[in-house]
């Protein structure tokens, strides 16, 4: 994994890197991946995918609006890191 | 019976010989003599607390019973949310965020009547092995003040270890309750997978993670556990349980070769095996045969669990944006406000596993890594199947090594992800599991791994507590 590719990682996970961040990274990534690549020697036969001990059961609830509690919203609404009246105000999605 | 100090407690509150308002001054006082040191704590709700000692008094005083937690104090790892008060991840990027709900598990407590001392230090969004990812300081071992407390809930058991609480939440995902435990000479227990809800625990790996307890015995380490433990429609993964446990005469243990071999410390090795003997000749209504058995794919457990974990977080860690809550630096579009938040908001460690997850997940890499460590996944699930086929328990060291120094291990990551080989096969297979103290080498803590069958937690921990009784 060159400093070209793991640089890419970072764009996807939008996170910021510098520049002696990313050459750290690029040795240490070798180091886990080749660890990684002894799974390839598992005896899996047909085994399948195990993507949770949980049970497979979708849960639903009633499609209606539940109110919140003042305290609650004002709670949430002041975490926000910016906000105009009672709306989170953030970047235009839309511009690129 | 080993002694049990949350029983005791309980017991002096309800004849009124001790109050939680005295019992939570104490804690208070040994938190101002000790934290500045040790660093177990993030926060200490001071008048929280006192409010909450209060009402447990007024009700013992009008002759209410109250549960086995109420009025003791309690502390939460800083991953547990509590409605109003501050919760951080102990990461930059959720400094000052305030929680707008509570945990299910607090919840729990806060009807049963807890106090809530203050919350715990941990290595930043539960990424780490010894407490030093943090990003407000590392938490130091009460028994050598030079070395890590174990991670990530080193601040938890570094409290109930130094005194300052007599037990504490904690979350584990790959050992992260376990090993602190025996690094800190304390009671750790990791609930099955589904047995606790994690509604209001902050995600680290969603097919692993469990909230669980600290304790100085095995007892008050249960009655945490019997507190907070239930099915919870806020969290799917949660199911009802109804466990019913047998009294045996005898009890076999299987011990596997694999966790004997190179790797592990001579001198813990000999003390596990001292306390086997110990447990085999302790003189009770009960038995104890000690049996090896194999584990035979555990090799690659440790690389299978890393897969799985670096995928899942770096998926759980996506909504740390900078938008809705939390730190925001602000750029010149959206992207870049991500992009400049996470980059400045998220500790090495973390970016480190964000970007390996990334990879994991990745077209042309999915198949290869992440679906390739599920299928391992299934295969060491199966390898405990067969071994519990014949076996009541499977007792292990908990570490490899014992308390190392602060710094030491924090240069080479492979080097840190090496120290939880013994602990994260029983997350892979969503099993119960604690770590029991046993002895001391040089003055440092080892712990003994006792893990149990899936949905066996009380049996387990009743197999602990004989245990326990035969070493002490």
């Amino acid at each position: 994994m060159d400093k070209e590719g793991i640089k890419r990682l970072f764009e996807l996970a939008c996170v910021g890197v510098t520049n002696e961040e990313l050459a750290r990274f690029q040795n240490e990534f070798k180091a886990i991946l080749e660890y990684a690549a002894k799974l390839k020697e598992a005896p899996l036969g047909d085994l399948p995918p195990t993507l949770s001990m949980a049970p497979r059961t979708n849960v639903s609830r009633e499609d209606r609006s539940v109110p919140v509690q003042d305290e609650s919203l004002e709670l949430l609404i002041s975490q926000f890191p910016e906000s105009k009246e009672k709306y989170l105000k953030t970047k235009n999605v839309f511009k690129k | 019976m080993v002694h049990s100090y949350i029983r005791d407690l309980h017991k002096k509150l309800v004849s009124k010989e001790l109050s939680a308002i005295e019992l939570l001054d104490s804690s208070h006082s040994l938190i101002e003599k000790q934290n500045s040191t040790i660093n177990a704590f993030l926060e200490v709700w001071k008048t929280e607390s006192q409010k909450e000692a209060r009402l447990v008094d007024d009700r013992i005083k009008r002759g209410e019973e109250i549960s086995m937690v109420a009025g003791i104090p309690l502390a939460v790892k800083d991953n547990i949310l509590i409605e109003g008060r501050q919760v951080t991840a102990a990461s930059k990027i959720l400094e000052g965020y305030k929680a707008s709900y509570s945990a299910s598990v607090i919840q729990k407590l806060k009807t049963a009547g807890s106090v809530f001392l203050g919350r715990t230090n941990f290595d930043e969004f539960a990424m780490g092995g010894s407490t030093e990812n943090s990003a407000y300081g590392a938490t130091k071992n009460p028994h050598d003040v030079s070395r890590v407390p174990g991670g990530t809930s080193g601040g938890s058991a570094a409290a109930v270890a130094s005194g300052m609480a007599p037990f504490a939440l904690g979350s584990d995902t790959g050992g992260s309750i376990r090993q602190p435990a025996a690094f800190c000479g304390v009671v750790g227990f990791k609930p099955s997978y589904g047995r606790v809800s994690r509604s209001g625990l902050i995600a680290m790996t969603s097919s692993f993670d469990q909230i669980g307890s600290f304790g100085q015995s095995v007892e008050d380490a249960e009655i945490l556990f019997r507190a907070i433990e239930g099915e919870d429609p806020l969290d799917s993964t949660t199911i009802a349980i109804n466990e019913v446990i047998s009294q045996k005469k005898e009890y076999i243990v299987g011990v596997p070769k694999e966790y004997f071999q190179e790797g592990l410390d001579k001198k813990i090795e000999e003390t596990i095996r001292g306390s086997f003997k110990k447990i085999e000749g302790y003189s009770a209504n009960w038995s104890v045969r000690f049996e090896e058995i194999s584990l035979p794919n555990m090799s690659y457990a440790l690389a299978c669990y890393y897969m799985i974990m670096f995928a899942e977080s770096s998926s759980n860690l996506a909504r740390f944006d900078g938008v809705r809550y939390g730190a925001r630096i602000e750029g010149d579009n959206l992207f870049d406000v991500y992009k400049n938040t996470r980059g400045a908001g998220f500790g090495t460690e973390v970016k480190r596993r964000i970007a390996i997850g990334t990879f994991v997940l990745s077209h042309g890499y999915y198949d290869a890594y992440y679906l390739q460590a599920q299928r391992v996944r299934t295969l060491i699930s199966q390898d405990f199947q067969k071994a519990f086929e014949s076996v009541d328990v499977i007792a292990t060291p908990t570490t490899p090594t014992l308390p190392f120094k602060l710094g030491e291990k924090i240069s080479d990551p492979l080097t840190l992800y090496l120290e939880d080989i013994y602990t994260v096969s029983v997350n892979l297979a969503g099993l119960p599991a604690l770590s029991l103290p046993v002895g001391k080498v040089g003055g440092l803590p080892v712990g003994l791994q006792l893990i149990g069958k899936r949905f066996g937690d009380y049996a387990l921990l009743d197999i602990a507590k004989r245990f326990e009784a035969a070493i002490a």
